[in-house]
């Protein structure tokens, strides 16, 4: 069981504040989802716990102790950024050989959408295509946890429920923390929801919930 | 360490085209007949690494998240590239001065 905390996180641009004394915590088993409105932060909170942004104050631990920046520790963390993080030269059989995933190579190629383009580039793949395999691959990468930012967007409805099982399938054996704009969609595969509004962090039970946070207008 | 090994191809690999132009440029100064010769391919090699390093970050700055996800670090990445280069443009070197005299 594996814990990750980030404390105290206060984060500006200029004058403007993004996140204000946020806290939030993971453990393996968990998938976090994370909601808010556009420019709320949610990226910039996923990038404060990846170790690639720092705010002016903040505290990441993992596992109780403090990490300065999370992506340096080994098999820490993984992080797949709205824009993607692969290059297009490589393929499918690439990822298996550079994120050592032999292991889960039958796992893997059980998935039909991932199967057929085991040899194609990432750079000649639909959006959709090319980003569940960036996900799916990041997911199975040997890490205790992994962010994954609007990893629906671009995702036809078909690759979504693709995608699903695998986020939950992988949750058992690390945390996920994800942020996305279909909601509904990150409602269900979350165990616990989080909203961030006006810099702060706060757990939602109820969808109706997200109406005081300025989310949804019912 | 085998993470850094795959993060050391694939970072070279990203910026092969922008040191082989500035190592071209550099070998062509070196056929000059000129005392200065090092100190201009010194510089040229150091104006080509600045190029080079910006153009990416600028360019294909996400990329970078690539390297992150193998838990290997930016000055990591940018200090193995110079190391690589420069042993590619002595070796070049050395074989252009065997094949001149």
């Amino acid at each position: 069981m594996n814990l990750l905390e980030v404390d105290g996180v206060d984060l500006s641009f200029g004058n403007r504040k993004i996140l204000s004394h946020v806290y939030l915590s993971c453990e393996t088993g968990e998938v976090i989802g994370l909601i808010g409105r556009n420019g709320s932060g949610k990226s910039s909170l996923l990038k404060v716990i990846f170790g690639t942004l720092t705010g002016a104050h903040q505290s990441v631990r993992l596992n109780r102790q403090y990490v300065k920046k999370l992506h340096q520790v080994s098999q820490s963390i993984n992080f797949v950024t709205q824009e993607g993080v692969l290059m297009s030269y490589l393929t499918l059989d690439d990822l298996i050989k550079i994120f050592h995933l032999r292991k889960y190579e039958a796992e893997l190629l059980a998935i039909d959408e991932i199967k057929r383009e085991r040899f194609t580039r990432l750079g000649a793949l639909s959006g959709g295509t090319r980003k569940l395999i960036e996900i799916t691959v990041h997911l199975y990468a040997d890490t205790m946890f992994t962010l994954l930012d609007e990893p629906f967007s671009y995702l036809s409805p078909v690759l979504v429920e693709t995608l699903l099982p695998i986020i939950q399938q992988r949750s058992r054996v690390k945390g996920i923390i994800l942020t996305d704009h279909q909601y509904q969609t990150v409602w269900s595969v979350s165990s616990r929801r989080l909203v961030l509004y006006d810099g702060i962090v706060q757990e939602v039970k109820e969808q109706e919930e997200l109406e005081q946070y300025g989310y949804l207008s019912f | 360490m085998r993470n850094r090994l795959v993060a050391i191809k694939y970072f070279y690999r990203e910026c092969t085209i922008y040191h082989l132009i500035f190592t071209t440029l550099s070998l062509n100064i070196f056929l000059d007949d000129n005392p200065s010769i090092y100190a201009y391919i010194f510089w040229t090699k150091v104006i080509g690494y600045a190029f080079t390093f910006g153009i990416y970050q600028m360019s294909r700055h996400r990329y970078f998240y690539f390297f992150y996800n193998l838990h290997v670090g930016k000055t990591f990445m940018l200090m193995s590239s110079i190391v690589l280069d420069v042993i590619l443009m002595i070796l070049l070197m050395l074989i252009i001065q065997l094949i001149v005299n």
